[in-house]
């Protein structure tokens, strides 16, 4: 169910959020004034076209990057003027990333990729439940290499889920695969979302994937164009592209 | 066809790669470099070499002879082969000036007859008849006393003392590597040699129509030992020393000597360094074509031949080392001009001209693109196996299994950070072997560059404090009565007195034969050692004739009386320079047939004291040549200590500016390749310290595992090139201090410092976002 409302604290709040890119004489306005609320429990999924800026305003959230101007709230902490090591601590303990190209580390196994965050985390659970949710019990001890796509991706899940994050942040999540795979993947983040409550947000240029969100958020040239609330999301079995 | 916009990209290539261009270019400038000097410096040698002999005609065989009749003359030119003959009446004189330097004065050819070995005047006029004989000085000598035409210098000459007039400077090919008798290194200012009319000798000398020296050109289709044969036969009943070829005359020697190092050094150092420029290329190119997959696969589905595509990464290569090369002509000229104007204070060649010539050049040129083809061909080989649609795919990730570490006990103790790094190193062992190699180079340079001090430390503290232990030395005329040395023994400030018996002789054993000194030495010596039992010879006579201890050598005494008596090998010593025979004195005595008695005396003198000694020794009218150690150490520091200091402190320049290109390439490349995973740990909440230092730890590991095998390969290495370079002048031992490792370390670690630090500040400025997508 979509939960909104100015009843409810919401986790992030965005205020007018401008991001600005120079390269050389070039200057790209990535964000060009985002104001938005997210909130537990809840799935967004971002559309857009490339260039919209999705990504930029993903990564803000996440605090891998920082805004021009704007201010960016996580709960109480203005992220905006947050320092590095206040960064890091926010990512290590509240946020759970997922890339298109999986980003494993390629010399440690499934369950060792897991290890590396459940070993510096607060309250992480077993690395084993975590390649459980994601159905990669079984391949624990493969090297990426040793994986596909699809399997790369759900350990890549299980790793951002492991030290059970109040947001997980999806940049394209299924974009390098194909629509079996790309179904079981969001078939993962659709479990963990329902058994942790995670506030999932899921960046696409796929408009069929909107349909497993609660808020469907398009952004066009640096701007949200429209927030699209949807009473019910579909089944996974109904989603095709 | 490759397109000129190809080539456009080679530029930008260029430009976008300048620190790896920067760095190959140095190394290629230093290989480049220095074996255009050396290569140079080599044919200049060469060069100088045969002009001077060619335009001087330096003989082909020569004899020395105690005192022989010119009359002989028309015996020796009606040996069979023998085209000109030249005679010269030789005599050793003690000049008077401070140090009592001694000399050779020879005649000069009689007017009108060319002769051989002729006088090359650089500066003044030839002797002609005045009131005070007039002489022309060797160069040499001239220089070290500060002396020139129309100075005037004192000398006894036959027990008198005459003054002679320096009408001019000159050299001949026959002196053009000076060296006193007996004496291991070259000291133009104890040690020279003078020409005057024969006319003018023969009244200083009163030795009439004789002649101590031949000089012979033969035709070159005789053979030359049957003309030695012949030689020897006529000169025997005059107190010959034996006649020899040029190859066995001294300064001819050891002038080939040093070509000969030259060669080696011209073929040594170049090579490592344009091997690390090879490892270098290779290393950048490797990682340029990873990055480039995907242009490359572009290229090709645009139609590109793979061929065309690996001509362009070639020509990147070849274009970096050009950069190089171009350096490297002008630092090897500017170096060969200097280690040239240094061989003009060694050889006294009429003149030394260097000009960086087009062969040398060429090698330059061919050697350095050798290096550039070897270090680009493993890569040609992933561009041509790289497959468009493949390349095309996001990279799929390195294929990593688990290993022994993981199947060991020890497997799941270790903490997954530390697996991480493990694996890094350990998963492509070529590489990691590659990456040691490499910087392990730079450990090899260091220390081979560094270890010329030492050992010249070393040979210093062995010959000059270990090995002798006196305060002053001096040769006496004749030897005199043990008894007579207390009168030495006993002056104010003398410690404790040692006496030696010194006699020339000719040394023969099978086919081998050479002239030396052979020292006979009191029992249990204090202020030269070794001590001796029994005959004992250089090392170098078991190497280079074949000796072994048991074995009989004959000796023929080139004093008067001409004795001969041969000794048995007991055993071989280590001299680092020349060479020795030593025998217990009292078996000398014996083997001569003569009294105690002695021809050379140590004292050890308390400082205060030397002056007064040698005021009282210089005196003396037993004395031929006093020599203080602090002298002889003087006279080294000046001559070889001076050369080696030189060479090594070039070389140290080099191998620090290498060594630092080396290492920061090879830190800034690991890094490259590792920026995307320090970014996903950055991404999983580690700290950018600890994710930077995870990774640093897989280059200190390389760092660390490169430092043992670069100091035994460079120890190793220094050997061999102490072998290689090796002379019957020069034995030294390889010794490599602690400080010379220590300095390596300290010089390294700080490369590596530096370059991990410059790498922390480039990541750190890196954006995460950026990271993350950087291509692995």
């Amino acid at each position: 169910m979509a939960v909104s409302g100015p009843e409810r604290a919401p986790v992030f709040k965005a205020r007018n959020l401008v991001k600005t890119y120079s390269w050389g004489e070039v200057t790209v306005h990535a964000l060009r004034g985002v104001d938005l609320d997210l909130y537990e429990h809840e799935i967004v999924v971002l559309l857009g076209p490339s260039g919209s800026g999705k990504t930029t305003l993903l990564n803000i959230l996440g605090g891998l990057d920082s805004a021009s101007s704007g201010e960016v709230f996580y709960r109480e902490h203005n992220l905006v003027t947050s320092d590095e090591d206040v960064l890091t601590r926010f990512r290590r303990e509240h946020v759970g990333f997922v890339f298109q190209y999986y980003n494993l580390i390629a010399s440690l196994t499934a369950l060792e990729n897991i290890r590396l965050v459940t070993e510096i985390s607060s309250s992480p659970m077993k690395p084993e439940d975590a390649l459980d949710l994601v159905g990669m019990k079984a391949l624990a001890d493969r090297f990426p290499s040793q994986l596909s796509g699809g399997e790369q991706q759900r350990v890549s899940i299980a790793r951002a889920i492991a030290k059970r994050p109040d947001i997980l942040l999806c940049d394209e999540p299924t974009g390098a695969l194909d629509y079996e795979t790309g179904r079981k993947v969001l078939e993962a983040i659709q479990k963990i979302h329902s058994e942790l409550g995670t506030l999932v947000v899921i960046i696409t240029h796929n408009a069929a994937i909107a349909g497993m969100a609660d808020r469907v958020i398009r952004i066009e040239n640096g701007r949200i164009g429209e927030i699209r609330i949807q009473p019910e999301r579909l089944p996974l079995d109904e989603i095709r592209w | 066809m490759v397109t000129r916009a190809l080539d456009l990209k080679i530029l930008r290539s260029l430009m976008s790669l300048r620190f790896q261009t920067v760095s190959i270019a140095v190394l290629v400038a230093c290989g480049s470099g220095l074996l255009i000097a050396a290569w140079s410096s080599y044919d200049a040698l060469q060069l100088a070499k045969l002009r001077a002999y060619e335009r001087l005609s330096f003989g082909d065989i020569f004899a020395e002879v105690k005192e022989a009749p010119l009359s002989l003359e028309s015996r020796i030119r009606s040996i069979p082969g023998v085209r000109e003959v030249d005679l010269r009446l030789v005599e050793s004189v003690l000049i008077r000036m401070p140090g009592a330097p001694s000399a050779q004065f020879i005649s000069l050819p009689e007017p009108g007859t060319p002769g051989l070995d002729r006088v090359h005047l650089k500066s003044g006029s030839l002797p002609s008849p005045s009131s005070v004989p007039e002489i022309l000085l060797h160069e040499g000598f001239a220089l070290a006393r500060n002396l020139g035409p129309g100075d005037t210098l004192s000398a006894i000459v036959g027990g008198k003392q005459w003054l002679f007039r320096i009408s001019g400077v000159a050299l001949s090919p026959d002196s053009v590597y000076l060296i006193g008798p007996g004496a291991p290194l070259p000291d133009d200012t104890r040690y020279g040699m003078a020409w005057m009319s024969r006319k003018e000798l023969e009244r200083v000398t009163r030795k009439g129509r004789t002649f101590q020296r031949v000089s012979l050109k033969v035709s070159p289709d005789v053979s030359n030992s049957m003309v030695l044969e012949d030689l020897d036969r006529i000169l025997k009943p005059y107190g010959s020393y034996g006649s020899f070829l040029r190859k066995d005359q001294l300064s001819n020697r050891l002038v080939e000597n040093e070509i000969t190092e030259q060669k080696t050094l011209a073929v040594l150092f170049p090579a490592i360094f344009l091997g690390i420029a090879t490892f270098l290329i290779h290393n950048t190119l490797a990682r340029l074509v990873q990055l480039e997959r995907v242009p490359i696969a572009t290229l090709r589905a645009l139609g590109y031949r793979s061929f065309d595509i690996m001509m362009h990464y070639l020509k990147l290569a070849l274009s970096m080392i050009a950069v190089g090369v171009v350096f490297g002509i002008a630092l090897g000229t500017g170096m060969g001009h200097l280690l040239s104007r240094s061989y003009q204070a060694f050889f006294r060649f009429p003149e030394i001209r260097f000009s960086p010539g087009a062969d040398a050049i060429l090698l330059g040129l061919f050697a350095s693109l050798s290096a550039g083809i070897l270090g680009a061909g493993s890569t040609m080989r992933s561009i041509r196996s790289l497959t468009p649609a493949e390349a095309l795919r996001p990279p799929a990730p390195q294929r990593f299994q688990s290993g022994f570490l993981d199947r060991s006990f020890l497997g799941p103790r270790i903490p997954v950070r530390i697996r991480m790094v493990l694996r890094n190193s350990l998963s492509r062992p070529l590489r990691l072997t590659w990456n040691i190699l490499g910087m392990s180079c730079a450990w090899i340079l260091l220390i081979m560059s560094w270890s010329w001090n030492d050992i010249l430390e070393n040979l210093i503290d062995e010959q000059f404090h270990r090995l002798s232990r006196e305060t002053i030395s001096m040769s006496l005329r004749a030897p005199v009565k043990d008894s007579s040395a207390d009168s030495w023994g006993k002056l104010p400030g003398v410690l404790e007195h040692e006496t030696y018996r010194i006699l020339p002789v000719r040394m023969r054993f099978a086919q081998h034969s050479k002239t030396l000194a052979l020292t006979g030495v009191p029992p249990l010596p204090r202020l030269e050692l070794p001590a001796v039992d029994g005959l004992a010879l250089s090392r170098y006579f078991q190497k280079a004739w074949g000796l072994n201890a048991g074995d009989r050598v004959e000796f023929e005494s080139l004093e008067d009386g001409k004795k001969t008596f041969s000794l048995t090998v007991s055993h071989f010593i280590r001299d680092a320079i020349g060479v020795s025979a030593r025998v217990p004195k009292a078996r000398l005595h014996s083997s001569l047939n003569e009294e105690s008695s002695f021809n050379r005396i140590l004292l050890r003198v308390t400082p205060s004291s030397v002056p007064d000694v040698l005021e009282r020794l210089e005196a003396s009218p037993l004395g031929t040549s006093i020599r203080t150690k602090s002298d002889i150490l003087a006279s080294f520091a000046r001559t070889l200590g001076k050369l080696i200091r030189t060479s090594s402190l070039v070389l140290v320049v080099f191998a620090i500016t290498m060594a630092i290109a080396l290492l920061l390439n090879s830190i800034r490349i690991s890094f490259a390749e590792r920026q995307k995973e320090i970014a996903s740990l950055r991404v999983l909440g580690l700290p950018f310290s600890t994710a930077f230092d995870l990774l640093l730890s897989e280059t200190a590991i390389q760092w660390v595992l490169a430092a043992p095998i670069g100091c035994v390969a460079g120890n190793l290495l220094t050997r061999a090139a102490l072998k290689a370079m090796h002379a019957e002048e020069y034995d030294f031992t390889v010794v490599i201090s602690a400080r010379t490792y220590a300095l390596s370390f300290i010089i390294l670690g700080a490369c590596f410092l530096a370059g991990s630090q410059w790498m922390r500040t480039i990541c750190r400025s890196t954006p995460l976002p950026d990271a993350i997508k950087t291509e692995e």
